[in-house]
């Protein structure tokens, strides 16, 4: 058997050499496409307003300043406070809104659940037609009481229709022999969902985890509408490093009115700044999910 | 293990459907009260005015008996006001409170709605039912916008007189005119007469450099930036296109051009229908401004300028404006109001005095125009609770000195310090509660207003030039009721934003056959039928008068 | 016997297991889309605070308008549509190919490393990437025109010219979207049954023919959902990425105006509720017509793959 499989990697040798040699240039282009705007946004972030005012964005700061970061990490504690908003409601939203996508994902991909088509159909209409943002707004805060309530910042976006139909679709890749041979045993729906469909689609459930999580994560309008300037310690981080960029300027604008000469705010490097210090925990949970993308493993692992 | 297993699911099963029967039995009791609530909120409403009415009559002489409104249950009334709360507005609202619980048995609760998200919130906050009292509010701040959603507590003159007093007292008749909406007043305007001009802001250092002694008419703007094309290529001249001055050079030739015309052309209406009226006019003849005759020259000298090269081919997408270019360096000439003028002349002299900047009156010859009083004012909320203490609270904030300096400037002696009478000096703690900047500029009064010391050298004089010169245009109190014209007004305003802003900044090939494509565009979205509204309001106007 | 009369409450009963795990998800779409959703009369009322969304008075069709007035309705609906398209297509393209070489790479390291970098863009807001953009195409002093000047070429104004926006914007969307879609394919391409590719390596089948007979039917399903709901949207545009990368630029919007930053310049001022929603309205309406015809094709030839 190993002999076998020795001999059948060598000759598929060459052809498997002359495509990892394209991918690898291909990737490593489309990398570097990639990282080249994400090193200016770094490299800006360390520089100085007027240098990037006058000259743009250069591949290595003109002038180095952390001016931006200082401002950012002025009050530590509250940029702490925020992280810990964000981490809280992404996870709890991702943990939840992934149990709950995957139940009715799980449903609507059984080809034996007689309504799946209408129910499909019930979930996908709110994805075209919406209210608009002024009753949903009134209803938000009249009836479920919003306003700086944390549950604000997680209900609006836990179910995600969208990636509810990708997972059923993920999910009715599974063989219905599987199903099968599992209800044959005398398996409850329930017993198949977490025994059969979450081992099988780890891959499904880890890119529309990915996706729920990065809602989350990235989610300021929610608490821009529903959060009063008075409740700084429920906001998420996204909207905490917005404030105090327009706190910055206003403090600015403030000085300037008084005839006061102030201290000019570093506002572009600030907002490059911004996206380096809201992208760095986030983008470490990527390759921490990337042992579920590979190729062929988890059918081959329940069979086993 | 498996049993396990079950129990952990059974567990997880359970607590989800916990959640879900909980909103959504959370949810069905609200639905279902929801109608209820509403018809109750609508009667409670109904009812809620008809006794303010009945009390406002009953209590009219009552109040003089007793000497004054019934204040004796202790109320917080909450303030929005936009921008960024100020380090010290706490600070500075303990003391107004302090006096305003003496007074009137009220303290001021106020939330701040940032630069950033005051578009969205602002209409939000009158649809979403929450509790709050007064809010600021402007012409281009939303007023007529929710006056005419019955967003706004109706201010009537009886009211007026019964609870703010001073405010009935000294409020300018046009003020109170002008704040009428549909024959209504939802407005408390300032109490103040502000008058805009222009300066230039050039570098003293290029303009010895280069020989130029003055840069104060469109004549010796245009020499000083041909200099600076011919000899500094790294600098653009004037670097003017962002939303905030995208009009501002077409303003300076278009406001000269009307003034030496023979029936003194004036602009009218909302901004986006481009109209302007003769003032010699009687019949009051609204025609679109690219039908006035002096719209086209003035086109051709933008394209001109323009194309020399005086701002930049991609002004268009600036998102900069001129003054922060200029204090950047990159250009060597800034255009803006006097206001503004000061605080970059501050920053400016301090960063680079090598520059020698200086500054130039860009009026050339125009009389500066009293703003509108509706550019600031406060208002109260249409489902306030405390209606009438909050207008007792704004005629405090108005007309009392103490209070008013307090919201205006801060505190004396940590942010500011008088000198003389009607100026006053910053001190450094002023950044935490900046002068004249924490959206008080509603209550702005005359009265007490105290202009900032230093700064530019030749500033007083031009004041005072401007003040002689100054005058109240024919339709400075005309307010333009839109109810009819919505539609249209929202289709101009594209046009207004798209081709209006390119002929404004002179991006034109051919100014006579793009005025005449922007005509044809007009008309198709309904210029003419606002046009003719707009003359019939103007007519009802001066018939008024 | 009864249950034959209602073969819904039978179902309900029968399988009520699979109902309770619909449950859940199914009272949050009532709760946040379909309660809120009573709010599209909205476009055809002249709302006012006093008498809320549903007492305010009936304004007929007046709302919508605005937005055939100007003239611009066309072409904004056919520019957004296609976009919209083109956006699909390219970005489509882009996505399968990535996940097909990240899938089949060998290197393990070089393998994570491309893969987390290509996901950096998506974390790069889009005033951010229109700052960029700005640096890189203005005309007096960005990156493009300095290099063009010191090679003694000619400057080129690309703010002014209306053929470039199409190809930018078509570039920075799949600048944004590479990375982010990859995953999706991705995660269908590794669920493929591993002994699919045994046997065929058993058979000496290329690199080529693996990817031509085994991957691409297999990745069929996840494109042909993600192609439907992306006809679901097919009339919004992304409105940031418009509205930030072109900088409202008045100069080429006969090519970049779509109907999210239309509607956006008319209302900016009036702050009338009954407008948007119009215009909300009218594009809903059409991208339910097309899903539903696209919906109905799919069914008809492969009933696995529709939506509902």
């Amino acid at each position: 058997m190993e002999k076998m499989k020795h001999r059948k990697k060598r000759r598929a040798g060459a052809d498997r050499i002359s495509f990892n040699m394209i991918s690898f240039v291909v990737l490593t282009v489309l990398s570097l496409v990639c990282l080249l705007p994400f090193w200016l946004v770094v490299s800006g972030s360390f520089s100085d307003q007027q240098s990037i005012q006058l000259n743009g964005y250069r591949l290595i700061p003109e002038k180095f300043s952390v001016d931006a970061y200082r401002m950012l990490f002025r009050i530590p504690e509250e940029l702490l406070q925020a992280y810990g908003v964000t981490i809280f409601v992404t996870a709890a939203g991702t943990g939840l809104g992934l149990f709950i996508t995957s139940m009715a994902a799980y449903v609507l991909a059984d080809r034996e659940f007689r309504y799946r088509y209408q129910v499909s159909f019930f979930f996908y209409f709110t994805s075209i037609f919406g209210g608009g943002l002024v009753p949903w707004y009134i209803f938000n805060t009249k009836y479920l009481h919003f306003h700086n309530n944390i549950i604000a910042l997680i209900l609006p976006i836990l179910v995600n229709v969208t990636y509810l139909l990708i997972l059923k679709s993920y999910m009715m890749n599974i063989p219905d022999s599987l199903y099968e041979s599992a209800r044959l045993d005398g398996a409850g729906d329930l017993v198949v969902y977490f025994r059969i469909a979450l081992p099988l689609c780890k891959a499904g459930l880890a890119t529309v985890g990915l996706f729920i999580a990065l809602n989350y994560w990235n989610d300021w309008y929610n608490a821009m509408l529903f959060l009063d300037e008075g409740k700084r310690e429920l906001y998420p981080l996204q909207y905490y490093l917005n404030n105090i960029l327009t706190k910055a300027q206003a403090i600015n604008a403030a000085a300037a009115r008084s005839g006061i000469p102030a201290s000019d705010v570093p506002s572009e490097p600030m907002k490059l700044a911004m996206t380096v210090v809201a992208t760095g925990p986030i983008v470490l949970l990527y390759p921490f999910l990337q042992k579920y993308f590979v190729k062929g493993v988890t059918i081959g692992a329940v069979k086993g | 293990m498996l049993k396990r297993k079950r129990k952990v699911m059974a567990l997880l099963l359970t607590l989800a459907m916990l959640i879900t029967m909980l909103s959504a039995c959370g949810s069905k009791d609200s639905v279902g009260q929801k109608a209820a609530d509403e018809a109750a909120g609508q009667e409670a409403n109904q009812t809620q005015g008809e006794t303010e009415s009945e009390q406002a009559a009953a209590e009219e002489p009552a109040a003089e008996e007793s000497g004054g409104p019934d204040i004796s249950e202790e109320v917080t009334l909450v303030m929005y006001l936009i921008g960024d709360r100020p380090v010290d507005n706490d600070e500075v609202f303990a003391k107004i409170n302090e006096r305003l619980k003496a007074e009137i048995n009220a303290t001021i609760d106020v939330k701040f709605m940032s630069w950033g998200e005051y578009e969205q919130k602002y209409p939000l906050i009158f649809a979403s039912g929450e509790d709050w009292d007064i809010i600021y509010t402007a012409d281009w701040c939303f007023y007529n916008a929710q006056a005419t959603k019955q967003g706004f507590y109706e201010i009537t003159q009886e009211a007026l007189e019964t609870y703010a007093p001073m405010t009935a007292e000294t409020m300018y008749p046009e003020a109170w005119e002008q704040a009428k909406v549909s024959g209504k007043v939802y407005m408390l305007p300032m109490n103040y007469k502000e008058i805009t001009a222009y300066v230039y802001m050039a570098r003293g250092d290029l303009m010895d450099k280069y020989g130029i002694t003055s840069v104060s008419s469109l004549d010796e703007a245009e020499s000083y930036m041909d200099a600076i094309v011919a000899n500094e290529p790294s600098l653009i001249p004037i670097d003017v296109g962002s939303d905030y001055d995208k009009l501002f050079i077409f303003d300076r030739m278009w406001k000269k051009a009307n003034w030496e015309s023979s029936e003194k052309v004036d602009d009218i209406g909302p901004w986006q229908v481009m109209a302007s009226v003769g003032e010699a006019d009687d019949g009051a003849a609204v025609l679109g401004n690219y039908d006035q005759p002096a719209f086209q020259d003035v086109i051709t000298r933008l394209k001109d300028w323009k194309d020399r090269g005086f701002w930049s081919k991609n002004a268009v997408v600036n998102t900069q404006n001129n003054t922060e270019s200029f204090q950047a360096g990159r250009s060597a000439l800034a255009l803006m109001n006097a206001n503004t003028a000061k605080s970059v002349y501050a920053s400016v002299t301090a960063e680079h005095p090598e520059w020698d900047v200086r500054v130039f009156d860009a009026q050339d010859g125009v009389p500066p125009v009293l703003n509108s009083y509706l550019a600031n004012g406060m208002s109260i909320f249409s489902k306030s609770k405390n209606p009438e203490r909050a207008l007792m609270a704004l005629d405090y904030l108005r007309n009392d000195e103490e209070v008013n300096s307090l919201f205006c400037y801060g505190i004396e002696g940590k942010h500011w310090e008088a000198s003389g009478d009607g100026a006053l000096v910053s001190l450094p703690d002023s950044t935490n509660y900046a002068y004249d900047g924490n959206c008080n500029w509603g209550v702005r009064n005359d009265a007490y207003w105290r202009v900032i010391e230093g700064g530019i050298p030749n500033l007083t004089e031009m004041n005072k030039n401007w003040q002689d010169t100054a005058r109240s245009g024919r339709y400075q109190t005309f307010v333009f009721n839109d109810e009819s014209v919505k539609n249209e007004i929202a289709a101009m305003g594209e046009i207004f934003d798209t081709d209006y802003k390119l002929l404004g900044l002179g991006f034109t090939d051919n100014p006579e056959a793009d005025i005449a494509k922007m005509k044809e565009k007009m008309e198709a979205a309904g210029a003419q039928k606002v046009y003719e509204e707009l003359q019939k309001q103007a007519l009802e106007f001066l018939a008024a008068q | 016997m009864k249950s034959r009369k209602h073969p819904f409450l039978y179902d309900l009963r029968h399988n009520r297991t699979k109902w309770l795990m619909l449950l859940p998800a199914a009272a949050v779409v009532i709760l946040m889309c379909y309660i809120p959703m009573g709010g599209i009369v909205l476009a055809f009322k002249k709302y006012n605070y006093h008498d809320g969304v549903f007492g305010s008075p009936w304004a007929g069709f007046e709302n919508f308008q605005y937005f055939f007035k100007s003239g611009k309705a066309w072409l904004t609906t056919r520019n957004t549509i296609l976009y919209n398209l083109v956006f699909l297509c390219v970005n489509t393209f882009l996505q399968i190919t990535c996940a097909i070489l990240l899938s089949e790479l060998a290197g393990k390291v070089f393998k994570r490393i491309t893969q987390s970098v290509m996901f950096l863009p998506y974390f790069i807001s889009w005033v951010v990437v229109g700052a960029f953009v700005y640096n890189l195409f203005n005309y007096e002093f960005g990156a493009v025109n300095s290099f063009l000047r010191s090679a003694g070429r000619e400057p080129v104004d690309v703010y002014s010219t209306k053929s470039a926006w199409p190809v930018i914007l078509v570039a920075v969307s799949a600048f944004k979207n590479v990375g982010y879609g990859t995953v999706m394919y991705l995660a269908s391409i590794v669920n493929i049954d591993g002994e699919m590719f045994e046997a065929a390596d058993l058979d000496g089948a290329t690199m080529w023919q693996k990817i031509r007979y085994i991957t691409l039917p297999c990745i069929r399903p996840t494109v042909v959902i993600l192609f439907l709901l992306a006809i679901g949207t097919i009339m919004k545009g992304d409105f940031q990425m418009f509205w930030q990368v072109t900088g409202n630029n008045p100069m080429v919007l006969d090519v970049t105006d779509v109907i999210d930053t239309y509607v956006t310049r008319s209302l900016m001022t009036l702050q009338e509720f009954g407008m948007t929603s119009a215009a909300g309205l009218y594009q809903s309406g059409i991208s339910f017509v097309l899903v539903l015809a696209a919906n109905y094709i799919v069914k008809k030839v492969e009933p696995d793959y529709a939506l509902f």
